[in-house]
């Protein structure tokens, strides 16, 4: 994301939408303590969770690469060190929002 | 020129942390930034905690071992901690977006509610969660 202001936009949204969210998955994880293996993956095989906890990963993986940009770009002097943390940082982005809807997947079928 | 340092005379460059007078201001905004990287490990850990229950029970054991040592449950503890004052100082940030709050003293008061608000709602989900 080149353009400061489209940044700073998705950085507003995906917080926006993270809230409730975050607040979804405090609760859940209140309502099923001490669950077995069984109760939990059958919690991961309901459609409505299955989908807002694809939801939450990607839009937390969304809004992590966006701050954690920021935070590069403050303290990381050296362009090319820069570019390259941030890049590291976006594929890694990737592949763990990767790995979640593709364990969120096997569970739901 | 592929750095932005300042080779002739060596002076510091912002943000200029090292002679920042604190102030609840700036602390709070460094304790965002900090909670903010500390839940990106704790992003990672739970996508490694789907991803261990999608791979069946034995993994999903396992790592409920991790979960439930002492380590695992104050480094939870320590989460829900940075999640709760990340989100409340996040709001902060959307009224001031919105120039709601933005005097000195509403900046001030909203921080010192923010911390305040942090440790109770902290301290009651622990409760829930772990009581």
């Amino acid at each position: 994301m080149k353009n400061v202001v489209t940044h700073r936009k998705f950085q507003r949204y995906s917080a926006l939408a993270i809230s409730p969210l975050s607040i979804w998955i405090v609760y859940s994880i209140i309502c099923m303590k001490g669950s077995s293996f069984q109760e939990t993956y059958n919690w991961f095989s309901n459609p409505f969770n299955a989908f807002f906890m694809a939801a939450f990963f990607i839009i937390s993986f969304l809004h992590l690469k966006l701050g954690l940009q920021i935070i590069i770009e403050d303290y990381v002097h050296n362009l090319k060190h820069r570019s390259l943390t941030i890049l590291s940082i976006n594929i890694a982005c990737y592949i763990f929002a990767g790995i979640a809807i593709f364990s969120i997947l096997t569970m739901l079928f | 020129m592929d750095t932005i340092e300042n080779k002739t005379n060596k002076r510091p460059l912002s943000p200029h942390l090292q002679i920042y007078k604190p102030q609840i201001t700036s602390i709070l905004s460094i304790f965002h930034r900090f909670t903010g990287v500390f839940l990106a490990f704790g992003l990672l850990l739970s996508v490694i905690f789907v991803f261990f229950t999608a791979m069946g029970e034995e993994t999903y054991k396992w790592w409920n071992c991790i979960v439930n040592s002492l380590v695992g449950k104050g480094l939870l503890f320590l989460w829900l901690l940075a999640i709760i004052f990340h989100a409340l100082n996040g709001v902060r940030y959307f009224l001031w977006d919105n120039d709601i709050g933005m005097s000195i003293p509403s900046v001030k008061w909203s921080g010192l509610f923010v911390c305040v608000l942090t440790l109770v709602l902290t301290c009651v989900l622990g409760i829930l969660i772990w009581m």
